[in-house]
């Protein structure tokens, strides 16, 4: 009976990868391949986002800077010491987990709004060192990756290994996620989000584990910054750690259904594909007409689904229950 | 003594909402704490769950020194306490807010939901325990911030005006619940305006005004206290200003 | 020294044009409690707003403010009722990303409209300059800081003696208390907003003869905002006045001590240590009730 629910609990999860493994041998198009990699990709990083921001409630908007540290750790790395993208990740783990751990402590003396603009700070702020530490970034030129394909390079000669690469980046963003969120800290994150002061009254340390919770996201999009550089293969300041990225993340998150497991999944199936069809289609008529449909979009979604799209669809079910009971 | 107070004190600016306030209680007492508005009662409550530490003074669990401890760790030595305005998590279901309490004993979930569960049965909000904590009425929230309190299985647990705003069946439930922690071997503190309750509940009542303990007694003497009368009588004339 | 003093005036220059922006800001924050993002959006099209009416109309846009002002305060009524009614008591993802959403929207469509193009206004006096001794100020930046000068007396006086100051000042001291001394709380919430909105709009106009227009410009300025209403304590309009001058002082020095790129960056780490220093701005008296 257990091990039954265990295995239901599962079975989203399961069907969701089956789905996308499909997907993988249908889609065959150049464009269509490179919109189902960005999807699974922004999927992964704010489902990441999400265990900071929709879990513990603490809204950052300077994540892409945390994707920029591993972009260009890994990087780096691999131009200057060639150094295997692989290992790569790992130093792209530990430094984004020490910067984090160093500017989360005290930023999260800041609630609300107040947190969100340090964090926006935060992301700005390593945006402009990106481009003026020519030194060692290259600063707004930014750095190619020359295309070398085999494994230990991250690189792949066929592009469905980057689908790949990508749907296994979202798994383990969700299986670590779907792990949190069931246990111990997951209640404890979500307590803190919902009323610091009485979580602390209830005996959790709320520093420590916000802390946790922001080592633990930043890390995973370090990882996601990794993969961004080794497909895109060329990463500068602007492209990657651009405020209107961390945004992006966010959105999806608020969109799909903020601290929800498949929530931010939902949110990036939604836009993703959506802008990127606007920028296809609308890119010609004129320049930015795209974003003025994403943000009026942006703007009416988030008045109308306050709870975001996965929350919506439980109240309604929950509705449906009453009425039948 | 599990509980000992000894000369606290908390100013806000010149204001001192807490002067000097000192009591000891023995285990398994039930003591009320009543006193007009802005008498210092919850401010009280908050020194000693270190929301705040006082600006003298030392509060003592179990003879331990707790006045230096953050409110969590004060937590997880054996004291809880609910808030005068409720803060449940409104987004969590009754269960998994009460799951946010238990959790601090039992660190693995099933374990601390089975005990959650247990907790809702024995506070009555066992019906209606998969809704949301912003959808209960005001005496489900109070009912629903005490069972959370109960389940980090305090050793003393505080009540901030668990009875205000409930109807007299509501309030009699509340009683019937406080008598039936008092037999799990937890220590009481409840702070409570309507004095008939207090006194029918209470072993020892302490009394504030002004920051400051003006009584300290069984329940009969400190309703004939003359110091307290006055306290109370001040107040009333102030309502009918 | 000569330079240094020459660097603190222009500063000072600067920072007026600051305070009224984040004036702007500080209002609709003490007053509604929600951070418009889209501040620096309404600045922008402030300078555009300038900019064509002295293209068609010929008109110089210091005067232009008397167009201005009431424009961008019927602006400022249509997007408080579309967008920011809807989300005043809302949790502050919703106000941040409703905002948010709105200065996407107007940065492109300036940018679909007008192009990424510089755009400026070339004054008779606009390179005109005055000596005091031996430091020497452009005219037009010395007009521009004049009349932000005036403006924000103006403002200043309308919150402290007039009726509808009073009630946004009551407002912005406790919501609750207000609405129980019959003041309509969310008629005084559009009417913060508004003349947030069109002070916004103003300082574009200021701006506009010594700066040059652009569909980003207005994220330059937001961010200078943010920090000088975060500096003078959130929803303090006084302390928006000193902080916006000791902005525009810090910026001058960064750009001409330290490195003209870094300013931003001086700006940000500023803003986050201010925030660190004064953590819950106006938010709450911490208190568990
Ligand atoms: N965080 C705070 N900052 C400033 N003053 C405070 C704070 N908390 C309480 N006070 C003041 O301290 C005094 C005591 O308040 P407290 O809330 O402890 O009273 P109380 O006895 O609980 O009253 P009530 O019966 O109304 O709940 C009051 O004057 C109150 O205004
Ligand atoms: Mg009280």
């Amino acid at each position: 009976m257990e091990f039954l629910k265990q295995r239901g609990k599962s079975f989203p999860m399961v069907a969701f990868f089956a789905v996308m493994i499909i997907l993988s041998f249908i889609i065959k198009n150049g464009f269509y391949q490179h919109i189902f990699i960005l999807t699974l990709f922004y999927a992964g990083m704010s489902s990441a986002w999400n265990i900071v921001g929709g879990y513990a409630g603490q809204l950052s908007l300077g994540h892409a800077a945390y994707m920029g540290i591993g972009a260009y750790t890994a990087t780096l790395l691999y131009l200057k010491m060639g150094v295997s993208p692989w290992i790569g990740i790992i130093a792209a783990i530990i430094i984004a987990a020490a910067v984090s751990a160093l500017i989360s402590y005290p930023s999260f003396k800041l609630h609300g709004t107040f947190f969100a603009m340090s964090t926006l700070a935060f992301g700005e702020v390593m945006r402009i060192i990106a481009n003026y530490w020519r030194g060692l970034t290259n600063g707004s030129v930014g750095l190619s990756i020359p295309f070398k394909p085999s494994l230990a390079h991250l690189m792949f000669e066929e592009r469905v290994g980057y689908v790949y690469f990508a749907m296994i980046f979202l798994a383990v963003v969700l299986v670590i996620s779907s792990r949190i969120k069931e246990s111990r800290a997951g209640y404890y994150l979500n307590a803190i989000r919902e009323n610091e002061i009485a979580a602390r009254s209830l005996g959790i340390n709320t520093s420590l584990y916000k802390l946790y919770a922001s080592v633990i996201s930043a890390s995973l999009a370090a990882v996601g910054g990794v993969f961004y550089a080794f497909y895109i293969l060329y990463i500068d300041p602007s492209g990657l750690m651009d405020s209107a990225i961390s945004i992006q993340f966010t959105l999806m998150a608020i969109i799909g259904g903020l601290g929800t497991l498949w929530g931010p999944v939902v949110g990036a199936i939604l836009i993703i594909p959506l802008s990127e069809f606007m920028r296809a289609w609308l890119g010609g008529v004129g320049q930015g007409l795209h974003l003025v449909i994403y943000g009026l979009i942006m703007v009416v979604v988030v008045i109308v689904s306050p709870g975001g799209l996965i929350n919506g669809y439980k109240v309604i079910i929950r509705k449906i229950k009453k009425i039948k009971a | 003594m599990i509980l000992d107070v000894k000369n606290v004190s908390k100013r806000f600016g010149g204001l001192w909402a807490v002067k000097n306030v000192s009591f000891s209680i023995a285990e398994n007492e039930i003591i009320g704490l009543i006193g007009p508005n802005g008498a210092g009662k919850t401010t009280l409550f908050n020194l000693i769950s270190g929301y705040f530490p006082p600006n003298e003074g030392q509060v003592l669990l179990n003879g331990e020194v707790i006045s230096n401890l953050p409110a969590h760790k004060i937590c997880q030595k054996g004291l809880a306490r609910t808030f005068q305005l409720v803060r449940p998590f409104p987004d969590l279901t009754v269960l998994d807010n009460v799951a946010v309490g238990s959790l601090a004993r039992y660190p693995r979930l099933p374990e601390a939901l089975k005990k959650a569960e247990e907790i809702l049965e024995f506070v009555e909000l066992d019906k209606g325990k998969k809704r949301f904590g912003s959808e209960l009425t005001i005496a489900e929230r109070k009912r629903l911030e005490l069972a959370r309190a109960l389940a980090t299985e305090p050793k003393v647990l505080m009540l901030d005006e668990v009875m205000a705003g409930l109807n007299n069946t509501e309030v009699n439930e509340m009683l019937k619940i406080i008598r039936a922690i008092q037999k799990k071997n937890i220590t009481l503190v409840v702070i409570e305006h309507i004095m008939a309750v207090i006194m029918s509940v209470s072993d020892r009542i302490v009394v504030m005004n002004e920051g400051e303990k003006i009584a300290d007694g069984i329940p009969k003497d400190v309703a004939n206290d003359p110091t307290v009368i006055k306290a109370y009588l001040g107040e009333e004339e102030l309502d009918l200003a | 020294m000569n330079e240094f003093i020459q660097v603190i005036v222009s500063g000072i220059l600067i920072g007026g044009i600051y305070v009224v922006v984040a004036m702007g800001l500080s209002l609709m924050f003490g007053v509604t409690k929600i951070i418009n993002f889209a501040h620096g959006e309404f600045l922008m099209l402030g300078m555009y707003a300038a900019y064509f009416i002295y293209k068609f109309l010929g008109i110089e846009p210091y005067t232009a403010i008397f167009i201005i002002t009431p424009l961008f305060i019927v602006i400022g009524m249509i997007i408080y009722k579309l967008v920011i009614n809807p989300i005043v008591d809302r949790k502050h993802e919703i106000q941040i990303f409703a905002t948010l959403g709105l200065s996407i929207v107007f940065q492109n469509m300036a940018l679909f409209l007008w192009s990424a193009d510089f755009r400026t206004v070339n004054l008779s006096y606009s390179t005109a300059t005055v000596s005091f001794g031996d430091i020497t100020i452009s005219l037009a930046r010395l007009i521009a800081f004049l009349a932000a000068a005036v403006i924000t007396a103006a403002m200043l006086l309308l919150l402290k003696y007039t009726y509808v100051g009073k009630a946004l000042r009551a407002v912005s001291q406790q919501n609750t208390a207000a609405e129980l001394m019959g003041i309509k709380v969310k008629r005084i919430y559009l009417i913060a907003f508004s003349i947030g909105i069109a002070l916004a709009g103003i300082a574009g106009a200021l701006l506009m003869p010594v700066f040059y227009a652009f569909p980003t410009v207005g994220a330059y300025f937001s961010l200078a905002a943010f920090v000088v209403v975060v500096m003078g304590g959130m929803g303090d309009v006084t302390g928006a006045l000193i902080a916006g001058l000791i902005i525009g002082i810090v910026e001058s020095l960064s750009g001409f001590y330290v490195a003209a790129e870094l300013k931003e960056a001086i700006y940000f780490v500023l803003f986050i240590i201010i925030l660190f220093i004064k953590p819950n701005g106006l938010f709450a008296r911490k208190e568990a009730k």
